[in-house]
């Protein structure tokens, strides 16, 4: 090869280089952002054209409002300004604030308020919005709506229910056929900061200022949630530059940062913002398809075989290992209770399950191959549990294959979670412990007349020393009982370019009402 | 036999050594967890440095290397062997019953192979077996067909019409002279198979349809390692290598293979 060759060659490779380099440009470089607009990359549909349920929490949060809301354990007022208990609890009778208006400019009445009520229960919507416990609603005034609840269907956790996302407040006009909630609804109008100005299904949806919103006025134009659904594609988005920001799905489970990408992506120049919520990752057992579970001293050995600290080294320390109780320090009256849990103590689990003559045993565990983070976990689980002498096997499926797969009863454990946003901790609690509500289903951890009693007793008083006291029971309960594994405390992440301030949380939710760019 | 031939044997040997006596190579358990040393580089105990889970690499891919060559070795076997089935029984028989395997060998042709394979993989389930069902439905009817082909060209050959003529007997005509014909070529695309067969093992396995784990698999692992080449290079690099090394030593004999018994370029090399 002659030299002028060589040396167009070389030239050719070093030209090629920078064009390719020029595609590999840090996240925070990126000059395409519009300073008044936030990409978000979000990994589910808003859902905010709905048939038969109601959108997504995020357009919950950005958009609604709801009659209250649940800040440290405790219902506080929202849209309501106050409430009564009424009738020993069989009623509650909501006051609403006056002078507000939807975000199509309707007037707010006790009415309009109805309405998403009516439809949770003529839908049966009833998963967490505990609206399978009312008996009928009244609307005496157009400032007053009443309540009234099914013979012992009342309490402290129907009171929390009204924070859900599910009875997020909206007006007649979102519906098909304005007023009659049981239509689709069409178009959203509520009362929170941002309004929806256009939602194309399965793509994005775009929030504008609500010029109607009481509050502290927005600082961005425009917020445009993507739905970008698989996880490491998100990464690549913000990475790439062509979102601004990545916010968990945060009820928990599904659709949320691969917790092992977190220290790269910070390594990387991205903002990691974490808040604790009090919500728990545990290993659930099928005890209703295998009767080995029943043995309380099963469930004990797989309590003491696991190493929780290994499994936050898995994910560089950016979630908590649950080795103080079953539920972190967020959730209610758990640091006042001083909640204790089992210890790593893998003689003891071998020891203990040689007294269940299960030495072998091998239990099948459903792994969604679309979490990475939970077929790591899984395969760290796998070679901890074979140290106490229980072979997991690992059945690792794509996430449709799992979903058909859990409802089966092919399965022995499955790692999933307690708890759950704020807002949801009550019904969440009673939805995995108590087989009797609507919640329960195919999700629901090892539970006992005990714990049934016990979580009754958590959510249902009004008098909060007396929840404080079932909380006591019900987080003993399961801890006695080894209702499941705990493994993590789970937290919501919001991953943003460097450059964006001013994303706070209130409760466990993300706002962007006060997100600015650094100039 | 040329230079190439023996590069390509040499490398066989040896990754011949890596599938069947990984246990003996293999300094640690390719499962063994230790946490303390995740995603280390390398080093002199951990000479490919340590996985997500502190795993020992080098371990990980002598086994992973063993369950990707033995799985081709199986699929292209079982394939071959179908497909010499079909194939030399269509060309014998010829008339309806060809025509009724033609059609049949037509059907599984028509499906683009790699959308083909993953579909049957997705609905089988990912292991290593569904993986191994998935690749031969696939592959068996482009053996019949070639078979089918190297069969009828040979039922024409001088030499056939001279065997009959001397009195050999038709069973003894195919096992004497037919099928010595095929396997020349039969075996050459074998061998191009295997590497064609183990890329495809290591794409399935890369998007989730392969082995299960933990059991070690090299498009797993890269598909693993994705999510660390900035921080942890080296859990794509070596598994890239090896898939490379793999991959060109197979091709590099089946190169050589074809060059020597294709009489053409012989005589162009005698020449």
């Amino acid at each position: 090869m002659n030299s002028k060759l060589k040396k167009l060659l070389c030239f050719g490779m070093a030209a090629l280089m920078l064009v390719g380099s020029v595609g590999c440009s840090n996240v925070g470089a990126s000059g395409k952002t519009n300073q008044t607009e936030l990409k978000v990359a979000y990994g589910k549909d808003t859902n905010v054209i709905s048939e038969k349920g109601n959108p997504d929490m995020l357009v919950a949060i950005f958009a609604g409002e709801r009659l209250v809301e649940v800040v440290n354990g405790e219902v506080v007022p929202s849209i309501a300004e106050s409430w009564e208990v009424k009738n020993d609890g069989s009623c509650i009778s909501f006051k609403i604030k006056k002078g507000l208006k939807f975000s199509d400019g309707t007037d707010l009445t006790a009415k309009e308020v109805r309405l998403i009520f009516d439809r949770n229960i003529a839908l049966k919507s009833f998963q967490w919005t505990e609206m399978d416990r009312v008996e009928k609603i009244e609307v005496p005034d157009d400032y007053t709506i009443n309540f009234y609840y099914k013979d012992g269907m009342d309490g402290y956790i129907a009171l929390a229910g009204f924070a859900e996302y599910g009875n997020t407040i909206i007006g007649s006009n979102s519906f098909q056929t304005p007023g009659d909630p049981t239509t689709p609804i069409v178009k959203y109008t509520s009362l929170g900061a941002w309004k929806i100005s256009e939602y194309v299904k399965d793509q994005y949806t775009t929030f504008v200022p609500n010029e109607n919103y009481k509050g502290d006025a927005v600082k961005l134009e425009k917020i445009t949630v993507n739905t970008i659904t698989d996880d490491e594609a998100r990464v690549l988005a913000i990475q790439s530059g062509d979102v601004d920001v990545i916010v968990d799905y945060y009820h928990g489970g599904s659709a949320y940062t691969p917790r092992n990408l977190l220290s790269t992506l910070k390594e990387g120049g991205v903002q990691v913002l974490k808040q604790e919520m009090p919500m728990t990752t545990v290993l659930a057992f099928n005890y209703t398809n295998n009767d080995n579970w029943k043995n309380i001293k099963l469930r004990q050995v797989m309590n003491y075989a696991i190493n929780k600290d290994e499994i936050a080294g898995l994910f560089d320390g950016w979630i908590t290992p649950a080795n103080d109780a079953y539920f972190s320090d967020c959730s209610p009256f758990t640091t006042s209770l001083g909640v204790q849990s089992y210890k790593y103590d893998p003689e003891k689990a071998k020891q203990l399950l040689a007294e269940c003559g299960l030495t072998g045993f091998s239990p099948k565990m459903l792994v969604n191959s679309d979490n990475t983070d939970e077929v790591k976990m899984a395969e760290l689980l796998k070679s901890m549990l074979l140290e106490s002498g229980i072979n997991l096997q690992l059945e690792v499926m794509d996430a449709t294959k799992y979903a058909d797969a859990k409802k089966g009863a092919d399965w022995d454990v499955t790692s999933y979670y307690i708890g759950g946003p704020e807002r949801r901790i009550y019904s969440r609690n009673e939805g995995r412990f108590d087989p009797s509500t609507p919640e329960f289903g195919a999700s629901g951890c090892y539970t006992s007349e005990t714990i049934v009693s016990a979580v009754q007793k958590a959510v249902d008083p009004f008098d909060v020393n007396e929840r404080k006291a079932g909380f006591k029971e019900f987080y003993a309960a399961i801890d006695a009982e080894a209702a499941c594994v705990p493994l993590y405390y789970n937290a919501v992440f919001v991953v943003a370019k460097d450059g964006v301030e001013g994303i706070k949380f209130i409760g466990t939710e993300p706002t962007f009402d006060n997100v600015t760019y650094k100039k | 036999m040329g230079k190439n031939f023996k590069i390509g044997v040499i490398m066989i040997l040896f990754l011949a050594i890596i599938v069947f006596a990984g246990p003996l190579i293999a300094p640690y358990d390719p499962n063994d967890v230790n946490m303390s040393i995740r995603l280390q580089g390398v080093t002199s105990a951990h000479i490919m440095g340590t996985d997500q889970l502190g795993r020992d690499l080098f371990s990980r891919l002598v086994y992973a290397t063993g369950t990707s060559v033995k799985i081709s070795l199986v699929v292209v076997i079982v394939s071959m062997v179908i497909g010499f089935v079909f194939g030399s029984t269509a060309a014998f028989l010829g008339g309806a019953v060809d025509e009724f395997l033609m059609r049949i060998i037509d059907v599984f042709m028509a499906f683009p192979t790699k959308i083909f394979t993953i579909a049957i993989a997705g609905i089988l389930g990912a292991s290593a077996f569904n993986i191994t069902l998935a690749l031969i439905i696939t592959s068996w009817a482009v053996y019949a067909r070639m078979v089918r082909g190297c069969v009828l060209t040979a039922k024409e050959m001088p030499f056939i019409d001279a065997a009959t003529a001397l009195g050999a007997n038709r069973f003894y005509t195919i096992i004497k002279h037919v099928l010595p014909s095929v396997f020349q070529p039969l075996s050459t695309f074998a061998f191009q198979r295997i590497a064609h067969t183990m890329m495809a093992i290591v794409g399935l396995s890369f998007i989730g349809l392969g082995v299960q784990p933990p059991t070690p698999e090299l498009g797993a692992m890269i598909s693993e390692s994705k999510n660390f080449m900035s921080t942890a290079p080296h859990l794509f690099i070596f598994p890239g290598l090896l898939i490379s090394y793999v991959v060109f030593s197979f091709n590099i004999l089946d190169d050589s293979l074809r060059d020597y018994w294709d009489p053409r370029i012989k005589s162009e090399l005698a020449l």
